[in-house]
């Protein structure tokens, strides 16, 4: 015989529900800071960074309820694996949006004046990112581990990406010395969204933790 | 009838309550306010008071010898131990049910029909609906419905203590007591009638004692935490089972006392 634990059910729905609007959030977050830099709009870097603070409020008000279903409801078997993956998961979740709050500051500091080359890279390196932190939430909410894998793939190309803009920035630094101020600051931007990518892969471990109840690097 | 958006509002107020067993100080001091619509867990070790301080809710108490109680219970505001209180109507309005199911050797019909006939009702057209509806609320409807007839004793224990319930709901109580209402019960029907008691607050205030710290944790909104007679520590059962204020009480929740 089945016997619904209804309230707690409720509960661990609810949980997916916050979770995945703060993924929701810092993935607004992340389209809006790349949008901010290209257009070299200071209104919607702010706008950006102050949306942050939804991020962190739902960071902690997701921590306050794992807490407590652990606590106080006894999880076990998957129950326990979605409650201790959504700890972390909101961690990465923070993270993320705290990269982007990053790239929203050197957004402002590049808006004073044009760049010394053209965005080319760096929307590619976005638009990579975005997909891999949308897919993410989408295995998330359908528990379709195909799109963990395939955004483990991504990452690969996120990482080729930012050798590759890397070495680019570097050696227009060496040509002219005038643009080593935008180029560092552009190659920060750059290794923001690297890391972006790298938290955004330990949120698809955990989304395969609890679907597998296996717990491994899946980056080789 | 009592429905939630009521939640701040306390259905019971208990103030500085004592109560003697003869030269026994059983309960000593008890000042706490039961939340309307809520369900609140007495929880403590054996002998701590919290089933006497359950039972002092519907004057069970007052049927126990040499028992003297002072302080205050009031529901809705009115003092239960005033001189002239009707003590069969207080019951009908605060309700109780016990640790083992006390099913009568009757049918399933009349099981939950003589609790409404104690309180006057008789005629069979105003008692079947009322027969059903509590058998509905209880989420026993379902399986009892064409065997109302035969005797409530073959029911599993489970299906007992949903009967019980039900009984108690035919009285159209607005507080419903339950002393250890599982400890009898195997571990399915313990969460079923933790289920059936969420389903209860939305229109009674719900107060049970439990040994079982878990279904504490579990089934309930408030924790009130007693050790010998004194009530240690009362807040949101979250609160208790995650940062408790008094050692006591984290010592309690840890297994470390009791």
């Amino acid at each position: 015989m089945l016997t619904p634990r209804k309230r707690f059910d409720a509960e661990l729905a609810k949980l997916d529900k916050s979770l995945l609007h703060m993924g929701t959030i810092a993935e607004e977050m992340l389209s809006k800071a790349l949008t901010a830099l290209a257009n070299r709009d200071v209104g919607l870097a702010d706008e950006t960074i102050g949306m942050d603070d939804q991020v962190d409020a739902l960071n902690l008000e997701i921590e306050t309820t794992c807490i407590r279903l652990i606590a106080t409801q006894q999880p076990a078997a998957r129950d326990l694996r979605v409650i201790v993956a959504a700890i972390k998961i909101c961690a990465d979740v923070e993270r993320v949006a705290d990269y982007v709050v990053d790239i929203a500051k050197t957004a402002k500091r590049l808006a004073d004046r044009p760049l010394f080359k053209p965005l080319i890279d760096i929307p590619r390196l976005q638009s990579l990112v975005s997909q891999m932190l949308h897919e993410t939430l989408e295995a998330f909410v359908s528990r379709d581990l195909t799109l963990v894998h395939k955004m483990i793939n991504d990452d690969d190309q996120v990482d080729n990406l930012y050798r590759s803009l890397y070495e680019e920035l570097v050696e227009f630094m060496k040509k002219d010395p005038q643009v080593v101020d935008q180029a560092v600051q552009l190659l920060l931007i750059s290794r923001y969204l690297e890391r972006i990518a790298d938290h955004i892969t330990n949120i698809g471990e955990r989304v395969f933790y609890v679907e597998t109840g296996e717990l491994k690097e899946l980056h080789t | 009838m009592a429905m939630s958006g009521n939640k701040s509002v306390n259905k019971i107020e208990i103030k500085n309550l004592n109560l003697y067993y003869g030269p026994v100080h059983a309960l000593k001091g008890i000042t706490v306010g039961i939340l309307k619509n809520a369900i609140t867990a007495l929880i403590g070790p054996s002998g701590c008071g919290k089933s006497t301080l359950l039972r002092c809710l519907n004057r069970m108490n007052d049927v126990i010898e040499n028992v003297k109680v002072d302080g205050l219970v009031a529901l809705d505001g009115e003092d239960i131990y005033a001189s002239g209180v009707d003590v069969t109507c207080l019951r009908k309005r605060v309700g109780m049910v016990f640790q083992r199911p006390v099913a009568f050797p009757l049918s399933i019909y009349e099981n939950v029909a003589c609790a409404a006939r104690v309180h006057g009702v008789n005629d069979r057209k105003s008692l079947d609906p009322i027969v059903e509806e509590s058998l509905h609320r209880v989420g026993l409807w379902n399986e009892v419905k064409d065997k109302l007839r035969s005797p409530a004793l073959n029911l599993s224990l489970g299906q007992q203590q949903q009967l019980c319930i039900a009984r108690v709901i035919a009285t159209g109580p607005e507080v419903i007591l339950l002393d250890e209402p599982c400890s009898a019960l195997d571990p399915a029907s313990t969460l079923k009638i933790e289920d059936l008691m969420r389903d209860l607050q939305k229109r009674y205030t719900v107060v049970v004692v439990t040994h079982n710290m878990q279904q504490a944790a579990r089934a309930s909104d408030y924790t009130v935490f007693m050790l010998a007679g004194e009530l240690v520590e009362y807040g949101p059962t979250g609160q208790i089972f995650t940062s408790p204020e008094d050692s006591r009480t984290e010592s309690y929740v840890t297994g470390r006392l009791g």
